[in-house]
């Protein structure tokens, strides 16, 4: 019962936030065009990176990302990190790692989050919900007296509530591993504009930001691209279905025990894979034969590696500072991750129509040989739910059997899926609408034919 | 066809063995691990107590990498991630600083509660409280030496393995147990 309603509650935040929440507002905010999310935003809602420059990630030890274990002893969820974007205008987006996001919305004051709040398209209490939305039980909640998961994270946001007393053990390291995993999810957009205190943005300021747009709409130059900006990536989903019994069915009518015909409908749904990369910054002190080097100042815990003049690693010494034949520079690698969302069957609907060659066979040809014959119920349509269960490289796997459909009316049926997927962490849900195979239902018919 | 073999060729063939199974106990030494923990334990309670055990149990002279190496044998892979990034660089500055040497004893395992991990198709968890006897207290910590610890204990396809311990907001739906 608990994995069912954690699964439900999942689902649920899932669709509440992403179905209904963050895209509908990423569509409200495109559409408004002009807005500062507008330039950013596509008109699907959906996020144009083209339009972002990549800052680069920013990170900082905090005192507010401590746990205790036993003994007294504070260990870090690791350091705060953030990704950072400029946009045309100036004004600079923060996507936080999700541990990064979480401990902020936990410690709102320590973060300084709550002093220099930046704009967001949703609350943080509903960025919670879905962070968190596996990892809870909705009995949990209501045994708090809270229906909407959203009322009590902002309890929890507020110090009302303490989400660890209700969060499955798993999360937490869950979490952090997530960050070093995925990244920088697109759960959170912290959009800070131009004009605001350097301080008041995750790692400061960067360069370009404050600067107005020059006359005639050219946007700021923007800093250098570190690393590519991230991409999202998937293919079609895919469904199929058949009538699967019996093999040759017939109308109802004619049939006393109403068997009626089986259909079978599977929808293969194929993982998104998003795309990002992590700019690793190497400090390097280097001998240079050159002698037009600045030295290598200290301390010597600066570098991560220190080259002699054979390209040897040796330590840092004194003797490296203001010296000519040092140089100090700094050498960064674009490490890309690839991370695999799957996205679960949001719901599905079957429509089963007769085709019209066979509307025009009982209306015009049947008639002739049946006077009365007309069009029973040529029309079928099912709708269901997902999610579908998760197979082999994260592809959801969903399918249904129909069984006994009452067809009444001869000839040859077509069939169409359309449904909806949940849409992902970093991805919106995703509409399809395919033709499956077709089949018939037989009508016996009786020919009289001359004896030799 | 018959194929003989001399003593002196059985000889080299039983030390070629010898050499290798001791070349890899020897690999798994210097990676603190062993053959017992790299496979899991058969117990929440020894998962429990191995993973106090290890993770309280510094000596300086070993370094960060064969604590991490030593607390990941007998880890859940996420928790070995954590361990190995986040918490080992930053407690072995002060490790090292104050030349630590800790030996530990984790015992009187009771076991609090069981949960499912949904988000890992359902795997079991576990929820133990052991009882935790430091030889000298950790740099880091408030000085004492005894101190109950909630330990999360994961099972995965080879047996049950260590993950963290608990903070104290989360013992609050924890109560009772059974030994």
């Amino acid at each position: 019962m608990k994995t069912i309603t954690r699964i439900l509650l999942g689902l649920i935040c899932v669709a509440i936030i992403f179905a209904i929440l963050v895209n509908p507002v990423l569509k409200a905010f495109a559409d408004e065009g002009d807005d500062a999310w507008g330039e950013f935003l596509n008109p699907d809602g959906s996020i144009n990176w083209a339009n972002l420059t990549y800052l680069g990630e920013a990170s900082e030890p905090v005192d507010w990302m401590m746990i205790e274990i036993p003994g007294g002893i504070q260990v870090p969820l690791g350091e705060a990190r953030y990704s950072r974007y400029i946009t045309p205008s100036g004004n600079v987006l923060v996507l936080p790692s999700p541990v990064t996001m979480l401990m902020t919305f936990l410690h709102p004051e320590d973060s300084g989050f709550a002093a220099n709040t930046p704009e967001m398209l949703i609350s943080g209490a509903q960025v919670l919900s879905a962070l968190a939305a596996n990892y809870i039980d909705v009995e949990d909640l209501q045994a708090l007296g809270y229906v909407d998961p959203a009322d009590f994270f902002q309890a929890v946001i507020e110090g009302r509530e303490n989400i660890w007393s209700v969060v499955s053990p798993s999360f937490l390291i869950e979490i952090v591993r997530m960050s070093f995993d995925a990244g920088f999810l697109v759960t959170g957009l912290w959009l800070y504009l131009s004009g605001v205190n350097c301080d008041a943005i995750p790692g400061g300021c960067p360069p370009g930001f404050g600067l107005t747009p020059t006359p005639g709409g050219t946007p700021t130059p923007p800093p250098p691209v570190i690393c590519p900006a991230p991409s999202i990536a998937f293919e079609n989903v895919y469904a199929s279905g058949e009538k699967v019994a019996p093999p040759k069915p017939v109308v109802i009518g004619q049939d006393p025990e109403k068997r009626g015909a089986d259909v079978e409908l599977r929808v293969t749904i194929p993982p998104v894979i998003f795309t990002w990369y992590e700019a690793r910054t190497t400090n390097i002190c280097e001998y240079t034969s050159d002698g037009n080097g600045d030295g290598c100042p200290g301390p010597g815990s600066e570098y991560d590696q220190v080259i002699d003049m054979n390209g040897n690693e040796t330590d840092w010494s004194y003797f490296m500072e203001n010296n000519l034949n040092w140089e100090a520079s700094i050498e960064t690698e674009c490490i890309q991750h690839v991370e695999i969302f799957p996205d679960y069957l949001n719901y599905a609907s079957l429509k089963i129509n007769l085709s019209s060659e066979s509307r025009n066979w009982i209306l015009i040809d049947l008639a002739q040989a049946y006077p009365g014959a007309e069009l029973k119920r040529p029309d079928w349509e099912f709708s269901f739910q997902g999610p579908g269960s998760m197979g082999g490289s994260s592809i959801v796997f969903w399918s249904q059997l129909i069984p006994n459909i009452q067809f009444a009316d001869p000839g040859v049926y077509q069939m169409q899926v359309r449904g909806l997927t949940t849409g992902t962490l970093v991805s919106a849900p995703r509409p399809f609408a395919l033709s499956l195979n077709e089949f018939t239902v037989d009508l016996l018919r009786v020919t009289l034919i001359e004896a030799p | 066809m018959e194929i003989y073999f001399s003593r002196r060729r059985v000889l080299i063939v039983m030390l070629a063995i010898l050499a290798l199974v001791g070349a890899t106990l020897v690999i798994l030494k210097i990676s603190g691990q062993s053959l017992a923990q790299a496979v899991g334990f058969d117990s929440g309670r020894g998962a429990a107590l191995a993973g106090a055990e290890t993770f309280y149990s510094v000596d300086y002279h070993d370094g960060q990498d064969v604590w991490a190496a030593r607390l990941c044998a007998l880890s859940t892979e996420p928790a070995c991630d954590f361990y190995q990034n986040t918490v080992a660089p930053f407690l072995w500055p002060d490790f090292e600083a104050s030349q630590s040497l800790v030996t530990t004893e984790a015992s009187g395992a009771v076991m609090l509660a069981e949960e499912v991990a949904s988000t890992r198709g359902d795997t079991p968890m576990q929820v133990w409280q052991v009882a935790v006897n430091l030889s000298s207290p950790w740099p880091q910590g408030d000085g004492k030496t005894s101190f109950p610890a909630y330990v999360l204990v994961v099972r995965e396809e080879n047996g049950w393995k260590f993950e963290r311990f608990l903070l104290e907001d989360e013992l609050a739906k924890y109560i009772g147990g059974k030994q």
